[in-house]
């Protein structure tokens, strides 16, 4: 049984990825009396292509890690994990959604760059807030930008901004789930 | 109890095998810049003195991601689309050529690297500064892009990011009104006295950076580490970029000691205002509108050596990737205030 404990315990740890901590993360911006439901989407290639198109940046991957979160029978909000690349490597990002498919939080997960490290600053994340699918996200226009960190500065506006287009498709995706 | 150990040694190894994410895949990656110019010259009697069509930098941009933690990164840069030899007919350069350790919050770089000195030195493509081409700061005073042999190390704390730089020596004999002609760019250089360069910058305001750093070489002269020119440089720099405006100032000093120029000291700045107007009528992309004052002394004691330069333009974005330049300028030396050049600039810049 000690065994039995101790590889259980030991394997939780090892499998604890970046979307395990993401999960646990957004259980607690969300807080406890939400209840909050992970599930893998597939983006049919048809949606990837009209919002690439529209932002002018590739989806990393054509799945998403989605949570739906729920307080008593409504759904309240929609947390996406995802990726942009910066120079060279993938930067690992969330963004939590309102019902109303408007931005209640942006958050990065992992950056793994030698450089441009500043958008991970709080004060700057919090420029996307109450976005949503109809605004700009133009950095130096409607998004101020970071000397030094350009080009993962623009990566992660364009990133949040596909995920902003793509989310009202998800909240139809759900109601066809009858979630 | 021996057993319960044993299992735990093999999870972690296992742990350490799969400490990749899951998002991460080894690999390379290849991205670039490049910058076209048109530079015309007219002298105080309207004499056209240039006419210069010149596709002025390309740049192939080559790293590969061993793990997530190492990585080697590289800049090889063709300077005036052809080279035959010397700079008079282009150059080949490699820029940067590095392994990168990288941690959450600090790293290491090994190679040819890039001291941390000015706003441009390290991020210089075009989209990034207003000009067709770099401030003459930026030629003068700091040496951009000045790279060379050595190592460095970075971290972060409290929104302030640190980085000391150990570089190759500059060449003592080839210093003069600043140190431009003195950057070894890695050829066979020395390292007695190794370039100290440190430097600061804080970002947390969103839009804002600022920025200092003091660099220091007892530059040997004709690889003789007992004869050299002491070179110390002090430089801030800061970034307003929010807000539609765009606003920028930089400022550098260099002190020598021995400088076979025979000056004491070369100093400078630039700065920059503009404002983007494409949302007042309604432009896709950014416009911007700006001017520039900047005086740059190569010898701050001598006035033949001083130039005072003013600029306007107006800068296009269509997209962040893209730029297009028209900037138009007067400058004087000190010595000479009745000699105006006059300078027409255009230019077109992509990176990817």
């Amino acid at each position: 049984m000690k065994y039995l404990i101790a590889i259980f315990f030991i394997f939780s740890v090892v499998i604890a990825g970046l979307v395990e901590e993401t999960g646990d993360r957004i259980q607690i911006l969300m807080g406890k009396s939400v209840i909050i439901e992970h599930q893998i989407i597939q983006i049919p290639d048809s949606i990837q292509s009209v919002i690439s198109n529209i932002v002018k940046q590739n989806f990393f991957r054509d799945e998403l890690h989605i949570w739906h979160i729920t307080q008593g029978d409504s759904l309240t909000a929609i947390a996406i994990l995802d990726n942009v690349v910066g120079k060279s490597m993938p930067i690992t990002f969330f963004v939590i959604f309102t019902a109303q498919s408007q931005i209640q939080h942006v958050e990065i997960v992992k950056y793994r760059e030698s450089y441009g490290g500043e958008i991970k600053s709080r004060r700057w994340l919090d420029q996307f807030i109450e976005k949503d699918a109809s605004s700009d996200f133009l950095i130096g226009k409607d998004i101020n930008g970071i000397s030094g960190a350009t080009i993962s500065a623009n990566s992660i506006s364009h990133g949040v901004n596909k995920l902003t287009i793509l989310t009202p498709w998800l909240m139809e995706v759900f109601k066809k789930m009858g979630k | 109890m021996r057993k319960i150990f044993q299992v735990i040694i093999i999870f972690q190894l296992l742990s350490l095998s799969f400490s990749q994410d899951e998002f991460f895949q080894p690999g390379y990656t290849i991205g670039g810049y490049g910058e076209m110019h048109w530079n015309r010259d007219f002298d105080s009697n309207d004499n056209e003195t240039k006419n210069q069509l010149d596709f002025h930098r390309f740049i192939i941009y080559y790293s590969y991601n061993f793990t997530e933690a190492w990585s080697f990164k590289s800049e090889v840069e063709l300077e005036h689309n052809y080279l035959e030899g010397g700079e008079e007919t282009g150059e080949l350069e490699l820029e940067q050529a590095f392994i990168n350790y990288h941690d959450d919050n600090w790293g290491f770089q090994g190679g040819v690297i890039l001291p941390s000195i000015g706003l441009l030195n390290e991020y210089h493509e075009p989209a990034l500064f207003l000009s067709v081409e770099r401030p003459l700061y930026n030629k003068y005073i700091i040496p951009t892009t000045w790279f060379g042999n050595g190592f460095a190390f970075y971290g972060e704390m409290f929104g302030i990011k640190g980085r000391i730089a150990l570089l190759e020596d500059l060449n003592g004999e080839d210093i003069g009104y600043g140190i431009r002609n003195a950057r070894g760019k890695g050829f066979k250089t020395t390292a007695f006295n190794w370039t100290k360069n440190i430097s600061l910058s804080y970002t947390e305001f969103p839009g804002m950076k600022l920025g200092v750093s003091y660099t220091v070489n007892d530059a040997p002269i004709d690889d003789d580490k007992n004869n050299s020119v002491n070179v110390s440089i002090v430089e801030m720099h800061a970034v307003y970029d929010a807000h539609h405006f765009h606003s920028v100032f930089e400022y550098g000093n260099i002190d020598y000691d021995n400088n076979p120029a025979e000056i004491n000291s070369s100093s400078g700045y630039y700065f920059d205002l503009g404002y983007d107007i494409s949302s007042h009528i309604g432009f896709n992309g950014k416009l911007m509108p700006w001017f520039r004052l900047s005086n740059v002394s190569r010898a701050d004691s001598i006035d033949s050596k001083i130039e005072e330069i003013s600029k306007v333009g107006i800068t296009w974005w269509p997209i962040d990737q893209i730029v297009f330049k028209l900037d138009y300028g007067k400058s004087n030396l000190k010595s000479d205030q009745d000699n105006t050049t006059t300078q027409f600039n255009l230019g077109i810049g992509y990176h990817f």
